[in-house]
């Protein structure tokens, strides 16, 4: 195994600024790897030497932007990480917020992922890896209607994407993140939830988004060569267990 | 690069061909200790590989395996080696239905079972599996193959369960069509050609392909991925072309 197995590559990594998209941004640096990572904010801080450009997934100019970029700077690999849950129970769930949820979890990524074939085409390698969820194609949970629908329908798109570029060797894979301890997580739920979720895992443990990171970087490198319309969940057994 | 797995001794069943033996090249390449078996003793294994020979139909065998396995506490098991007899439902012979159970499902159990206790005082292990595509997929007289390979995914789930808590991942890789001696025997090249165009790369896996994913999930890179069924097929069995 190289040292640098990105060395020569760019991506794009798009929620760069914290939890799992800092941490994919940072493994593909330290492989090697060109990155140009996206953040809600003007003066989003990404990782020392990751190219940075301002991304608003609700705005159809601001992606389509991101596009203009993608298609010139061609890269190698886009990672889709960036996303929004909007839980909502049944009795509130409304068309708004749920149109709004597909938009940033479904439909950016995939003019994102458009945008970066002709490109990966003319490389004539290519590595999509979208961040997909438990919820979604595997586990309904409360309140996640509009988050599950948004993820199942990522992982839908990736799927074609498979069908679509497998011939011309480029693959396309999602990774369904269980519970894993980034500073969202605290955002969304207590410390008794969040103590009672490491808890379930029969691990026994929150995953690290190192280790996020360190299964995107296999799927998105030079070692993965035969994977492709795949989901791997990395949930410390959660899902599969009772 | 350090070598990942400096200090940590594998063991992998059918190791002097296929799969099995690549799965032990790059096992060794990491810095590990191989332990590979074969039918018959003096296969043709990888330098440097130490081997024992072991018959999987034979519970003897595998029984006077099973203590080796205890004795050399192995970090790393690798159940590599199978046999695939393709007969239609009504010819199953149910000897030869029993005696691929035994080697495919009856036999990995007895060497996990021998494994766990090692693994348990490392407080670390890494058990790969491996399984098939038939099993999620299927396809004509593979009644008894699928059989006692979608049974060693069944055990693989409850064997990460108890033994996530320890340290110990446990996970099964099915790969897809691969260049081995097993498709070989099943397929005449002209099959074969036909094979590789059903598989949305339009290609046959290397052994080799499927042993980078394997020792992926065996290694010190992968931290939370367990009980999980990783299908490494070139896009097979999640894509239909028309």
């Amino acid at each position: 195994m190289s040292d640098k197995p990105l060395q020569g590559k760019l991506a794009v990594v798009t929620g760069a600024t914290r939890g799992l998209g800092r941490a994919i941004t940072e493994r593909f640096l330290a492989d090697g790897a060109a990155v140009i990572g996206t953040g809600t904010k003007p003066d989003g801080q990404v990782p020392k030497g990751c190219r940075y450009q301002q991304l608003e997934l609700s705005e159809d100019a601001s992606v389509e932007a991101m596009c203009g970029t993608i298609e010139k700077e061609a890269p190698h690999i886009l990672v889709n990480n960036a996303g929004i849950s909007n839980p909502q129970g049944w009795d509130t769930l409304d068309a708004k917020t749920f149109r709004a949820t597909q938009q940033i979890d479904l439909v950016a990524p995939m003019m994102m992922c458009r945008a970066a074939i002709p490109g990966m085409r003319n490389h004539k390698w290519g590595r999509f890896v979208g961040i997909s969820a438990l919820s979604g194609s595997y586990i309904g949970r409360p309140t996640r209607a509009s988050l599950g629908a948004a993820k199942a329908g990522l992982v839908a798109v990736y799927t074609s994407l498979a069908a679509e570029l497998a011939p011309d060797g480029i693959l396309a894979n999602c990774v369904a993140p269980g519970f894993i301890d980034t500073d969202v997580l605290p955002q969304l739920y207590t410390k008794e939830q969040i103590a009672a979720m490491a808890a379930r895992a029969p691990v026994g443990r929150l995953g690290k988004p190192e280790e996020v990171a360190a299964l995107v970087a296999f799927l998105a490198g030079p070692d993965n060569t035969y994977m492709t319309g795949q989901q791997i969940l990395i949930d410390g057994g959660f899902t599969r267990t009772l | 690069m350090t070598k990942s797995l400096s200090g940590k001794l594998a063991v992998v069943t059918g190791a002097s061909r296929g799969i099995g033996r690549a799965i032990a090249e790059q096992l060794l390449a990491q810095g590990a200790e191989v332990v590979g078996t074969s039918t018959k003793a003096g296969g043709d294994f990888p330098k440097g590989c130490r081997h024992e020979a072991v018959r999987l139909d034979d519970p003897a065998s595998v029984a006077s395996f099973c203590r080796t396995v205890e004795t050399l506490a192995p970090h790393i098991l690798v159940n590599n080696a199978g046999v695939a007899n393709p007969q239609t439902f009504e010819a199953i012979d149910d000897a030869e239905f029993r005696r691929v159970h035994e080697i495919n499902l009856m036999a990995p159990m007895a060497i996990c079972r021998a494994a766990l206790p090692g693994m348990k005082r490392h407080g670390w292990g890494r058990i790969v599996n491996i399984s098939s595509i038939w099993g999620p997929m299927s396809r004509v007289a593979r009644s008894t193959y699928a059989s006692s390979k979608a049974a060693l995914d069944g055990m693989s789930g409850c064997l990460a369960a108890e033994a996530a808590p320890h340290g110990v991942l446990v996970n099964c890789v099915a790969p897809g069509f691969t260049e081995t001696e097993m498709i070989k025997t099943i397929f005449p090249p002209d099959k074969r050609a036909a094979l590789a165009k059903s598989v949305p790369m339009k290609r046959l896996a290397q052994p080799e392909e499927i042993a980078k994913a394997v020792v992926w999930l065996a290694g010190v890179q992968n931290g939370y991925v367990t009980g999980q069924n990783i299908l490494v097929d070139g896009g097979l069995s999640r894509v239909r072309e028309t």
